[in-house]
């Protein structure tokens, strides 16, 4: 708390004027503006990098379409990033860090994974290939196989679950319970949900 | 001539008899006796009433006469006038008895020795005389909700809703205003917080007030552009004037969220001096601490609190002025139920589906806070100068300074530390009114004065995108002018306000608006990649209103029209972002205008020793009324916004005509009797007038009474009161489903109790009092309170609480 005579003295001070001074410095205000998405082939094909970002966070996002090979199979490792921070700020070793309250999910008609059930008209196969120090998973590695030929979507969210009353929010289960309740039935918010178009030729 | 004066000119009012045995005959008052108005606090011009009890023997002595309720201040005269009384005593099976009277003395300030005998006076309270419906809570019931936040304290006035926030902290609703359209005055000044926020509560300390009076509907013309919906008087005790020490000191705890509350206020003054001049001061302050709630089946997790008041006030007492200096602080910090999250509209929808809170199991009661929370500080210096001018003219300046410092603190990444949205806003403030001489004319007499506002606020955000900067400079003028007659008074106000706000944006946020076609280059200049936006707003407001005595003492008619104007609040034209409490993309309208309030009052009150009742009725018509509601895209259908959280729908700004309408009174039937009764309720109908719709946030229809015992006193026992109560709140069903995120809970009956002993301890008195609330720990949701998205509210809850005045 300022002191109340610092206050009075500060009174018609010049920080009215300057708004955001510090915002995109300050650690505290940084958001995530951009995902993205990495396919690391693994049989010798091309990789393949998609990207949803709104660099300006002003809700006019720009999101790449993401095409794979047929009966491909990836490594998938997705990233985080601060754009309105120049230059740009890379958030995933914040996530990666903080492991042990955060769990990406994949889900959407284009994928089965441990986050969908069973979908058989999925394109690709996802399946967690990290772990947090609990070893739960976290899914910024992940291992993908596509299976199908078609056009579909891919929902990539980011699961924020810090402990509540002490307690630990996420659970080895978490993806099971997205498969089976939606994010609904999960704790915690999203930092982040996106859609991706994906086409499989 | 001053002790002429002090001679109390009002009525006694007649005692309702409470002897050991009435049915023969109570004791009568045979000569009645005026008590005189206290010389300390005349400059107060305090007003209120005082029960004695007087005990009468066989022969009709007096053998004591005590106070038991009242204003300090004037106890000790209305026990003098009290033992002056000529009495006859109680007659019981043809036999005198002894028997204890209870006798009612209200006082108000005397009047003028030259103009005495030309002064038409009808009122005997403030309440009473106010030509609009006016509660005045009593000391008694401030008491009741001692501990609590100062929208639960407004509740007990019919017309008065408490809207929970997130935290436990909640905000006023006035005859379905919400807070932006009512006025708060502290002592006199204008509360200046965030208080646009849905879950962000006004940061005013009940405990600091002496009295809290709301007036319900318009009085822009007295009070200014924020009261179009109603105004909330938050005045402190007087100050003491007599030589020594005095205070009240009290404690209370609740079972529910396990609150403790200790509070002491202590006064001291010199006195009158044969050198210098008297100096009164006060030292008051206050602690509350809460764990987490609970509902009926679960704990409400991370909705423990901590809040701590403190003040002290200086007043010097001159012959013709007194200096008050004062110095208040208010801090919180509140856990945000964890039950409330940032959710997509899919979420929010299957999450109200669920019975509990997903995460419902993990949670325990503890006094811990986690992440989100808010802190929040308020400070509020004043110096206010009282000043007798001459010639009967008077005069009162007030200058504030207040620092109101907001940090909403989010779950996030254990990497970062700080708050994710903070809020200072600096307030300076000054206000004077100049009162005229009473003047005494062959058609009645008139009384007034004129005034004049002047304030200057800084907004200064850093945060996640929501809010921008802002100084705002604004002020007005009003005149204020009362003719009381024989049976009517006639009461006339005009006020012009004007408020040129300065915006200061960087060009992130500007970009956003852009974007959106919501602000220009046109609208804003640039520089140095600061966007600075101006608005300039003027405002007229009038009120004519007329106050008849159709039964003097017994029947008033209260009828008023006004008009009143509000300016449109930054956050209305500028905010942008995700809300933090609702599945909704909420954007501001810059080119929103002024709000225009058209309105009409009536009140009818009935007062007898054994009735009080005030029935009010209101019709309201707002044009460019600024309704928070869905907002269509181009092609007229709903539009969403897509942010890397997930698709919203969008929510925006914009004017609309509506009208309010309503109802809302209170009955107490046998007010100081063996049995009685209380009862009160209220309800608001709000409309959009081009669609017929409902709009969305009126409160529900709602009814509330109390059964009350009063044994007869005995010598160890003052007064002894206790009885049931039961509140009825009905479903709010007049709301299109389009509009509302959630249906509206059902409606609901919860069941009350309350008894409380007042018992001599020495020359002092000790209350004890136990409430309880909501005792069949029904589970139920409050529509107008933003947990009822997610969660049940609290369940069963008794408090004792115990107060020492000395």
């Amino acid at each position: 708390m300022r002191p109340f005579w610092l206050a009075l003295a500060l009174a018609g001070c010049a920080d009215t004027t300057k708004p955001g001074a510090g915002d995109d410095d300050d650690h505290d205000h940084e958001v995530i503006t951009s995902v993205v998405l990495d396919f690391i082939a693994q049989d010798g094909g091309d990789d393949v990098q998609a990207t949803w970002s709104d660099p300006e966070n002003d809700g006019s996002p720009t999101i790449d379409d993401i095409t794979l090979a047929s009966g491909g199979a990836y490594v998938l490792s997705v990233s985080f990033l601060n754009e309105l921070h120049e230059p740009a700020e890379d958030l995933t070793a914040e996530v990666e860090e903080d492991g042990v309250v955060h769990q990406l999910f994949f889900t959407g008609d284009a994928v089965q994974g441990p986050a969908t059930g069973d979908n058989p008209s999925a394109l690709m196969t996802q399946a967690y290939g990290d772990a947090d120090d609990n070893g739960l998973p976290l899914g910024l590695d992940n291992d993908v196989a596509v299976v199908a030929s078609g056009n579909a979507t891919l929902t990539v969210t980011l699961r924020h679950m810090p402990p509540e009353a002490g307690t630990a929010v996420k659970t080895e289960d978490a993806a099971a319970t997205v498969a089976s309740s939606g994010f609904a039935g999960l704790g915690g918010d999203s930092d982040a949900q996106v859609d991706f178009a994906v086409t499989v030729p | 001539m001053l002790l002429a004066a002090c001679l109390f000119s009002a009525a006694l009012f007649v005692s309702v008899a409470m002897a050991d045995d009435v049915q023969d005959g109570p004791a009568q008052v045979l000569q009645q006796a005026s008590p005189t108005y206290p010389e300390e606090v005349r400059a107060e011009a305090l007003i209120g009433d005082v029960l004695v009890m007087v005990q009468v023997d066989a022969t009709g002595a007096i053998t004591d006469a005590t106070a038991t309720v009242g204003p300090q201040p004037f106890r000790a005269a209305a026990e003098d006038a009290a033992r002056r009384l000529v009495l006859s005593p109680a007659i019981q099976d043809g036999v005198a008895v002894p028997s204890t009277l209870k006798v009612r003395f209200h006082f108000e300030p005397p009047l003028e020795d030259d103009v005495m005998q030309e002064i038409v006076v009808h009122a005997r309270s403030p309440d009473q005389e106010d030509s609009h419906a006016r509660t005045t809570l009593s000391t008694e019931a401030l008491e009741r909700t001692a501990g609590s936040d100062l929208a639960t304290t407004l509740s007990q006035v019919p017309g008065v809703v408490a809207a929970g926030g997130t935290t436990s902290q909640g905000k006023p609703i006035i005859r379905g205003q919400t807070e932006r359209r009512l006025l708060l005055l502290t002592d006199g000044v204008r509360h200046e917080g965030q208080k646009w926020g849905p879950d962000h509560a006004p940061e005013i300390d009940p405990f600091s007030a002496g009295e809290i009076s709301v007036i319900r509907g318009a009085a822009g013309a007295r009070y200014g552009p924020d009261a179009i919906g109603g105004v909330v008087l938050v005045n402190p005790p007087p100050m003491r004037r007599t030589r020594g020490i005095g205070g009240k000191a009290m404690v209370l705890g609740a079972t529910n969220s396990r609150q403790l509350y200790g509070a002491l206020r202590l006064d001291g003054a010199t006195g009158e001096r044969e050198r210098g001049v008297p100096w009164s001061v006060r030292v008051e302050g206050n602690h509350a601490t809460r764990s987490d709630a609970q509902s009926p089946t679960y704990v409400l997790g991370n909705t423990a609190s901590h809040t701590t008041n403190g003040g002290m006030t200086l007043e010097r007492q001159g012959t013709s002025t007194t200096l008050r200096l004062s110095y208040h602080l208010h801090q919180m910090d509140a856990g945000v139920f964890y039950g409330i999250r940032i959710s997509t509209p899919e979420e929010f929808e299957a999450q109200l589906a669920a019975p509990r809170p997903v995460t419902a199991d993990l949670w325990t009661a503890d006094r811990a806070i986690d992440r989100p929370f808010q802190a929040v500080t308020h400070q509020i210096a004043t110096a206010r100068l009282n000043a007798d001018l001459g010639g009967g003219w008077s005069m009162q300046a007030i200058y504030a300074f207040q620092h109101n410092h907001r940090q909403e603190f989010d779950q996030v990444r254990s990497a970062l530390d700080g708050p994710q949205y903070d809020f200072v806003l600096r307030t300076h403030s000054a206000d004077v009114f100049i009162e005229q001489p009473k003047l005494g004319l062959a058609v009645g007499t008139f009384t007034g004065g004129f005034g004049l506002q002047g304030r200057f606020i800084e907004n200064v955000y850093t945060g996640w995108s929501l809010l921008p900067n802002y100084r705002s400079t604004g002020g007005g003028l009003f005149a204020v002018e009362r003719l009381a007659m024989d049976r009517t008074d006639i009461e006339v106000g005009v006020r012009v306000d004007g408020l040129d706000r300065q915006v200061y944006m960087d060009d992130d946020d500007f970009g956003r608006h852009d974007s959106r076609g919501t602000l220009s280059t046109d609208d804003c200049t640039i520089s140095a990649d600061i966007a600075q936006c101006p608005t300039q707003y003027l405002g007229a407001s009038a009120s004519i209103a007329g106050l008849l005595h159709i039964v003097p003492e017994h029947v008033d008619l209260k009828a008023d029209i006004s008009t009143s104007s509000r300016f449109p609040d930054a956050d209305e034209l500028y905010l942008i972002g995700a809300a933090p409490s609702l599945p909704v993309f909420a954007l501001g309208d810059p080119s929103l205008g002024v709000e225009h309030t058209w309105g009409n009052a009536l009140a009818l009150g009935l007062r007898w020793d054994w009735m009080n009742a005030e029935l009010a009725g209101f019709w309201n018509r707002t044009s460019n009324f600024i309704y928070f509601a869905p907002d269509a895209g181009n092609d007229g259908q709903p539009a969403y916004e897509v942010t890397v959280e997930g698709s919203w729908p969008r929510y925006a700004y914009r004017p609309i005509d509506a009208v309010f309408m309503g109802t809302d009174g209170n009955i107490d039937v046998g007010p100081d009797a063996l049995v009685g009764v209380q009862l009160s309720g209220s309800l608001v109908r709000a409309q959009d007038t081009a669609t017929g719709d409902g709009l969305v946030g009126i409160p529900a229809d709602r009814a509330m009474a109390q059964l009350w015992f009063r044994p007869p006193a005995r010598a160890w026992v003052e007064q002894l009161a206790f009885g049931p109560s039961v509140q009825a709140i009905a479903q709010q069903s007049r709301t299109p489903a389009s509009l509302e995120f959630a249906p509206a809970p059902e409606g609901v009956v919860l069941l009350g109790a309350s008894a409380q002993i007042e018992v001599p301890a020495g020359p002092h008195h000790v209350r004890v009092a136990v409430e309880g609330h909501n005792l069949l720990n029904t589970e139920w949701r409050d529509y107008s309170s933003l947990t009822r998205f997610y969660a049940n509210e609290p369940g069963r809850d008794v408090r004792v609480r115990a107060t020492y005045d000395f």
